[in-house]
This record gives C-alpha cells, sequence and structure tokens, in this order.
C-alpha cells in the first residue's frame, strides 16, 4: 500500500509535506531561535534580520512561536484522527460479526454522536471536565468517529457477505482468520483515506479550538492561537495571519492529498492504475524515467 | 485440529451409511417458510442433481447442509456425524475435517479478488493446519486435475477468465480430498466450451469416488452427469428417482414441465402445447 | 408516425397498428415450413464462411423482401487496425427468426448493436452495409434513427431490470413509449399499455400496470420489456441473450411468448445466445460465430445435422453429451 501510494506522484508529494510538518512537530520547540514566550519592547515588528518573520503585539518572536506551536497542533490532529480510528473502526468491523444486538445499539450511538452539534459539544465537555488539549482531542475524536464506524461497517459488511467469505467457512476458518486475511485488506484502504482526511479535519478542529482559546490558554502558542492573536491587529499587520494561516492550509491540503492518493491506489481499479503507470514508465527501456516510489 | 492426512481415501465411507442424510428438514426464514419436510440421502459417490428453479429453496438446501442456515425443523446428518443441534464450534471442527465441500455459481466472487490463486486454493489447508510448503505442493497437484497449468499460481482472480476461475474454485474444493462436494450452478455463468469442461472433471470426479450435489435451475445441464435426480418446487421435494426415471417417466407436472423447457436440439411443436397445459395446471 | 424516406415503394401499409393482438399481418409471408431443406436459395454476395447460401429470397413479392439486410458487415476500432468483428451477412424476411450463436467475446452483440445503430464508441462499422426495411443505416440522420427505432426495429436485452426506470410503474413506462411514438393520448396510451401487457401474457395486466419493477420477478420484467418493445409495433425485435439470466421454465415462456408474437404479427426475430439449443428451438436460420467470425450459416436443421465446423459440433456435442437430449435421441430415432 505505502509503495503503491509512493509510486502517484500527489502521493510523494502529500507523503514529503506531511514529513516536514511531523519533522516541525518534533524538532520546531528545540530549533526555535528564541524564547517563544518571551516579550520584548519591539511589538508588532516587521519582518528583519532579528525576528525572520516579525513579532506580534507582546514583542514576541513570531517565528519561534510557530515553531513551538507546531507540536502541539500536530499532536492534538493525530490525537483526534487516531482517537476517531480506534474509537470507531473497532465497533465498525465488530458490528459485521457480532450479533444484531450489538450492531443496533453502535448504530444508534453513532446516529446521537452526528447528531449533536460539535463546538457547542466540544464546549461542554470541556466546561465539565476541565479545559486541556487531550480532553479536547479526545472529545473531538469520539465526535468523529462515526465516519470511521461508518466505513469500517460498509466495507465489512461488502466482504462479510460475500462468497469467498462464505467460502473459507465452510472450509473451517475462524471468525479471526477470516479477518485477518479476508476482510482486513479491503477495510483497510477505505480506513486509511478516512484517517488522512481525518488528520486534516482534526487540523481544522484544533485550530479552530484553539483560535476560539479552548484546549490550550493564552500564553503557550498554537497555529490557531497565533491566526487568532494576529487577527486582532490585522490593521498594524495586515500580512501577519499568512504565515500560521499557510502552514494550517498546506497541512490540510497535504493531508487530502494523502487520501485521495490512497483512494486511487486502492481496490482493483488501483492496481490496474499503478501499474498502468509503471508499464508506461518502464516503456522506453533502461533510460525511461522509473518512478521513484516503485523501486523503494 | 492437526492430523492432516484421512485414513480414508475419497469415497472410501469410513462408516457404511450416506455422505449426507436429511430427513423431514424444515427452514424457515421468519415468516417464510423456505424448506418443508424435505428428505434426501446421498449414498457416497453418488451423483445427486437437485433441481428447481429460483426461491425453490435449493440453495437453502444446500446451505443447511453447510451449517449455514439452521434448520427449524428436521435432522441432518454429515458424513456421519448428526449436526443438527451443532453450534458455532463444532461446525468449525466437522468442516476443518473437509469431509464437505462447496463451489459457488459465480466464480469472480467465490474468489478473493485481492488473493492470488495459490492462496485462495491452499486456504482450505492452511486452516486445517497443514504446514504452507506441504499445502502449496498439494493444491499444486490439483491443478492437473483440472486443467489448470502451474503459472496461473501467482495470478489474482481478475487476471483468469470465468471458465479458469470456475475450475480453480472446483480445485479449491477438492484440496481437502472431501467425500462431498456440493455445486450450487456451478456452469449457469459459463459457456459451452467451458461448461463441457466443467462437466467433464465433475465426471471424472465421479469416477473418483467422490459423492457430489449438482444443484441448477436447468434440468437438462444436470441429465447428464447425475445418477439420480431430485426436483424442489416451493420447498417441497416433489420428484426423487434415478435419472433416466425421472427424465423417462416424470410423475410431478412441474418435472415434466422442466422437462419440456429445457432447451434440446430437438424442437417439437407439440412441446410448446404442452408446455402450456402444465403451466395452466400449475398454476391452479 | 411518418413513413420513412425509403427509396423503394412498399405495397404493404406503413401504419403499425396491424400488430395488434388479433390482427393477421398482411406482410407475413406464407407460413413456410422452418425445417424445410428447400428453401429457394440466392447466390446473395455473402460473407467468406457462408458456405451455405442464406435463404434471402431474390425476386420474391414485397413481402417476403428482407426487412432486415446485412452485407459483410464488419466491425472495428476505426483508429486502430483492430478489427473485432470479421463480415457477417444474413438476411432476415418478415415472420422468420435468425438465431446467432457464439460465446461471450464472439461479436454476436455487437452485430447486433450494429444493427440497432448503438455501437457502443469506439467501435464503429468499418465495412459492408446494413438496410433495414431497404433503407441503408449509413445514411440515416440521428432523427430517422428516433423515428426508426422501436416503430421498424426494437430490441430487448438481458437484465431487464436495469432498462426500467426503478422508481416509475411499469405501466406508465409503456404508456410513455406509446405517447411518444404513436402519440396516443393518456386515456389511450393506458388502455392499449395494459392490452400490450395481456398480449405478452402477464396473468393479471391490470395489476401489473400499477406495479414498480422491483415487485415483479426477472421473467416479468422481461415480458414487460418485450411489451414495451413491441408497442410501437416494430418489424424487427432482437433478443440479444434475453433468457440468459432466466429460469430455465421462465426461459421457455419467453421463448414461447416470441414464438407466439413472430406468428401472430409477422415479426422478424434475431434471437442471439450462447446456446445452441435456445436458438435451434426459435429460428429458421443459424449463423454460428467465433472470435467475429462466422464460422457456420445456414438453415437450423442443416446445421443441427450436418455441422461443418468443429465449433458447432462441440456446441451440439455438449447437449448430445452432457444434456437432455442424450436421454431423448433414442425416443426421437424410435
Amino acid at each position: 500500500m505505502v509503495r503503491r501510494v509512493l509510486s502517484l506522484t500527489s502521493g510523494r508529494i502529500a507523503v514529503a509535506v506531511l514529513a516536514v510538518i511531523a519533522l516541525l512537530a518534533l524538532f520546531g520547540p528545540l530549533l526555535a531561535p528564541q524564547d517563544p514566550l518571551a516579550t520584548s519592547e519591539s511589538t508588532l515588528a516587521p519582518v528583519s534580520g532579528a525576528h525572520w518573520l516579525g513579532t506580534d503585539y507582546l514583542g514576541r518572536d513570531v517565528l519561534s512561536r510557530l515553531l513551538d506551536g507546531s507540536r502541539v497542533s500536530v499532536l492534538g490532529a493525530l490525537e483526534v484522527a487516531l482517537t476517531a480510528l480506534v474509537v470507531g473502526a473497532v465497533p465498525g468491523i465488530l458490528s459485521v460479526c457480532l450479533g444484531r444486538a450489538f450492531e443496533w445499539f453502535t448504530l444508534r450511538l453513532a446516529d446521537t454522536l452526528v447528531a449533536l452539534p460539535f463546538l457547542l459539544f466540544a464546549v461542554a465537555v470541556i466546561a465539565l471536565l476541565g479545559n486541556g488539549l487531550t480532553q479536547a482531542m479526545l472529545v473531538t475524536g469520539v465526535l468523529v468517529s462515526p465516519l470511521f464506524y461508518r466505513v469500517a461497517r460498509a466495507a465489512g459488511l461488502s466482504v462479510a457477505r460475500s462468497p469467498y467469505v462464505e467460502a473459507a467457512l465452510i472450509s473451517g476458518a475462524s471468525i479471526g482468520w477470516i479477518v485477518r486475511r479476508h476482510v482486513w485488506a479491503k477495510v483497510l484502504p477505505p480506513l486509511a483515506v478516512a484517517l488522512a482526511q481525518t488528520i486534516g479535519v482534526g487540523f481544522v478542529i484544533v485550530s479552530s479550538l484553539t483560535f476560539l482559546g479552548i484546549g490550550v490558554q493564552p500564553p503557550a502558542p498554537t497555529w490557531g492561537g497565533l491566526l487568532a492573536s494576529d487577527l486582532g491587529y490585522l490593521s498594524h499587520r495586515p500580512w501577519a495571519p499568512l504565515a500560521p494561516a499557510v502552514l494550517i492550509m498546506a497541512t490540510v491540503w497535504a493531508a487530502n492529498l494523502l487520501a485521495d492518493a490512497v483512494r486511487d491506489v486502492s481496490g482493483e481499479a488501483g492496481r490496474a492504475l499503478v501499474d498502468g503507470r509503471r508499464a508506461r514508465a518502464h516503456r522506453p527501456g533502461p533510460a525511461g524515467p522509473a518512478p521513484l516510489g516503485g523501486a523503494s | 485440529m492437526t492430523t492432516t492426512q484421512h485414513p480414508h481415501t475419497p469415497g472410501g465411507p469410513p462408516t457404511a451409511g450416506p455422505v449426507l442424510d436429511i430427513t423431514g428438514l424444515d427452514v424457515r426464514y421468519g415468516r417464510r417458510t423456505a424448506l418443508r419436510g424435505v428428505s434426501l440421502a446421498v449414498a457416497p459417490g453418488e451423483t445427486v442433481g437437485v433441481i428447481g428453479e429460483t426461491g425453490s429453496g435449493k440453495s437453502t438446501l444446500a446451505r443447511a447442509a453447510l451449517g449455514l442456515v439452521s434448520p427449524s425443523a428436521g435432522s441432518i446428518v454429515v458424513g456421519g456425524h448428526d449436526v443438527t443441534g451443532y453450534g458455532r464450534r463444532q461446525w468449525r471442527d466437522l468442516r476443518r475435517e473437509g469431509v464437505v465441500q462447496y463451489v459457488f455459481q459465480d466464480p469472480l466472487r467465490s474468489l478473493d479478488p485481492d488473493l492470488t490463486i495459490e492462496d485462495s486454493l491452499t486456504e482450505p489447508l492452511l486452516v486445517q493446519g497443514v504446514p504452507r510448503e506441504e499445502a502449496a505442493a498439494r493444491a499444486r497437484a490439483f491443478l492437473s486435475r483440472v486443467r489448470l497449468t502451474e503459472d496461473l499460481l501467482g495470478r489474482l482472480p481478475g487476471e483468469l477468465s470465468g471458465g479458469q476461475r470456475q475450475r480453480v474454485a472446483v480445485a479449491r474444493a477438492l484440496v481437502t480430498d472431501p467425500r462431498l462436494v456440493i455445486l450450487d450452478e456451478p456452469v449457469s455463468a459459463l459457456d459451452s466450451a467451458n461448461r463441457v469442461q466443467i462437466l467433464e472433471i465433475l465426471k471424472e470426479l465421479r469416477s473418483a469416488g467422490v459423492a457430489l450435489v449438482f444443484i441448477s435451475h436447468d434440468l437438462g445441464s444436470v441429465a447428464g452427469v447425475a445418477d439420480r435426480i431430485a426436483v424442489l418446487y416451493r420447498g417441497e421435494l416433489v420428484e426423487d428417482g434415478a435419472a433416466a426415471d425421472v427424465v423417462g417417466r416424470p410423475r410431478h407436472p412441474y418435472t415434466r414441465l422442466l422437462l419440456r423447457s429445457a432447451p434440446t436440439l430437438r424442437s417439437a411443436p407439440a412441446d410448446r402445447a404442452e408446455r402450456e397445459a402444465l403451466r395452466a395446471l400449475l398454476h391452479n | 408516425m411518418t413513413p420513412l424516406p425509403s427509396k423503394t415503394a412498399r405495397t404493404a401499409p406503413p401504419d403499425a397498428d396491424s400488430h395488434d393482438a388479433d390482427s393477421h399481418d398482411p406482410r407475413s409471408p406464407a407460413p413456410d415450413d422452418p425445417q424445410a431443406p428447400h428453401a429457394p436459395h440466392s447466390p446473395a454476395p455473402d460473407g467468406p464462411a457462408t458456405t451455405h447460401a442464406s435463404h434471402a429470397a431474390a425476386g420474391a413479392t414485397a413481402a417476403t423482401r428482407p426487412v432486415l439486410s446485412v452485407r459483410d458487415v464488419r466491425i472495428g476500432h476505426p483508429a486502430g487496425d483492430r478489427e473485432i468483428v470479421h463480415g457477417v451477412s444474413f438476411d432476415l424476411t418478415p415472420g422468420k427468426a435468425l438465431g446467432i450463436v457464439g460465446e461471450s467475446g464472439s461479436g454476436k452483440t455487437l452485430t447486433c448493436r450494429a444493427a440497432l445503430g448503438i455501437l457502443p464508441p469506439p467501435f464503429e462499422v468499418t465495412a459492408g452495409t446494413v438496410e433495414i426495411d431497404g433503407t441503408p443505416i449509413a445514411e440515416l440522420t440521428p432523427r430517422q434513427w428516433t423515428e426508426l427505432r422501436g416503430t421498424t426495429i426494437s430490441a430487448v436485452f438481458q437484465d431487464p431490470a436495469s432498462y426500467l426506470n426503478p422508481s416509475l410503474r411499469v405501466g406508465a413506462q409503456i404508456a410513455e413509449v406509446l405517447r411518444v411514438k404513436k402519440g396516443l393520448t393518456r386515456r389511450e396510451a393506458r388502455a392499449r399499455s395494459v392490452e400490450l401487457l395481456r398480449s405478452v401474457r402477464l396473468r393479471d395486466p391490470e395489476l401489473v400496470h400499477g406495479q414498480y419493477p422491483y415487485e415483479l420477478s426477472g421473467g416479468m420484467l422481461q415480458r414487460v420489456l418485450i411489451a414495451a418493445a413491441i408497442a410501437a409495433g416494430p418489424r424487427i425485435l432482437i433478443a440479444d441473450e434475453a433468457t440468459t439470466a432466466l429460469d430455465v421454465t421462465v426461459q421457455a415462456e419467453i421463448l414461447d411468448l416470441l414464438e407466439d408474437l413472430r406468428e401472430r404479427t409477422g415479426l422478424a426475430l434475431v434471437v442471439v445466445s450462447h446456446d445452441l439449443a435456445v436458438v435451434a428451438q426459435l429460428c429458421d436460420e443459424v449463423l454460428v460465430m467465433r472470435g467475429g467470425e462466422v464460422v457456420e450459416q445456414g438453415p437450423t436443421s442443416q446445421v443441427l445435422h450436418n455441422p461443418q465446423h468443429p465449433y458447432t459440433r462441440l456446441l451440439i456435442a455438449e447437449h448430445e453429451q452432457y444434456g437432455l437430449d442424450r436421454f431423448l435421441a433414442p425416443e426421437e430415432a424410435a
């Protein structure tokens, strides 16, 4: 699957962008040239040698704040996506295998979650559980999980009703064997698409929540928080929101690009698409442009 | 389940009784009755054709014999085991002995599109606990029996023709040396050349002593291979006898209609009038 | 209905209404014995494999003039040199039935689609001519085609459910054909469509008229489609694997219905199937196709009793060895 995604140009671009973002998240706080919380005299300073992206209304270095905030933002998005995956996909697959009662219960639960107004609910839970990023992300993850539930269930259903699963059953295969050998390969691609999509969505959500001041408290920087504080000084520095906005956009875009690439290469059609490209790429002979991903 | 080889050769009965013995079987889906009081026995090495139209319950009969639907009344004995009250686990253990196998109508969907032919063929053996190497070797041995070559092993079902896929499905049903193979419309989706090939393979199986239950809507496609023919009509067994008798002296009007409806190379204008009369009779 | 701009005059009245269930079609020829091997032969310019000349009755009266005439039709990709169908020729006179037998990919469906003018792109007729009722189809404008389909040539296919709108009652869908093609009023169209449903021998036409496609079985749907296909009184009906997906008893009912329509209305039939026996039951002449080639062509009895090509012999052997014919053969000999 990874190899096939990488054989697409769009897949390579998406992975490259996401890799850079991941590196930022890992090492960003270390790379920050200045203390992201240190205020200075030069408030709202323009771009200069000392402050590559200028300073904010308290004179804090914007670049440092962006780099420092990246970890929280990216981790938040991942938390959302992974929570949603676990909370959604597992009952989704099980709803196909376990009896009617479980199916009915999880279906109603998923419907209920979808019906909840999402930001409002997040705010309410924060009010109950206390304001922390992890709480906010877990709540968000649960709220997004019906997507995974439905995707996993739909894929599981189409496999469970297929004759080859029955054939395996007739040969004496256990449920575990059938899930491992037949169901897994069919459920994985749509889940991967949903995951990549949710990372993008999660990013927007983390940014929106932090923009609203939920999850992370003001002095600590996040991309959404930066965007919010910059917007207040739009008249003084109209270009200021650009840097956090571009970062958010690039990440969401790359995540969606990855989702598209995963979808393109999954299943029969995807295999044909990739094989076709490979065949075309190889036709000019050894001198032809061999796809990078094919060799990896 | 660790034993891999069975003491019996295919067809050589460990017990003297029939490989499949169904008595007074009722199956209900909700309020609808799919089968009513059906009794059918298949002796070792015997080929039985089960004929019926869509909704006659012929597939339900097969699924009941395989434990995929549970009967509401009656008893089923498979290979000497009374499976009537079997639970999931008991069924699994019985299936792992590989006594009964099943071939589906649609060869495209009965093979996992993401697994190579070799993976599909070895699955029943791997499930039994046969080591991979041995399973692969045994699967390979069966390819020639269904007139396929080894270079297909690495391919995916999508790269095979319909006829080849159906032969793979037959080979998969054979790898466990079953005593009974149930085939649900195995040739309906195939054209003449492939149909003949599958029927030839079934004939060879029959001479090898494997019992076959051949399910079809078309009496014509079964008549040439079956020893016995059973006719299901609206959930009931209306005819059960030697193939020549059923074809030569059909008792039930539905069997007569089936006979007159089966496309044959010999067309007689009289058939049409007879069909009309039989239809009128059956609908009243 | 307006008569086609046909260059040749027709003696028969060009109205389609004469196809009513109880009327005799003046165009239908005298019923000759379909098995008769002495049908008038003509040295028609046939395809390469047609050793047995077709029964085009040259010089006969206008009534037996072919209503569908296919001359050495070749179908392929216009761009590439790939030819899929390598020359098919046949003539079909009113009240006759022609069978085309072949496996999937043999070109039988493409040939039919060419006659209907609905070849799927990128395929095109690269050579040869098709004449419907004397009009070469190559000269037809899209408007004329629309005029022709339904009123002169019509078709039913496999998988009837996909040819009906699932959200409309079947009666309304037949009535639509009548209103568009024959300009009937709503009330007339309703009455006529019930009548048509009765003529395809649906048991309760009034009930079926108000039902949705999902409420009907495959055999009933195929009848509905046949009713829609003959609604505008066509002279040619192409049945392309129309009974393949059906139970054998239902298949026989549909085939009987087609035979009945042919006898009653003088409809000319093209029956396409992968099963030689299906075709043999109904048709006067058989074409056996394989790989885009016509490997055998001739009167049905001749093809059945004296097959020339190994493939035809295989088709026959299948039935003789594995089919009912094994049991029936001695009975017939007696």
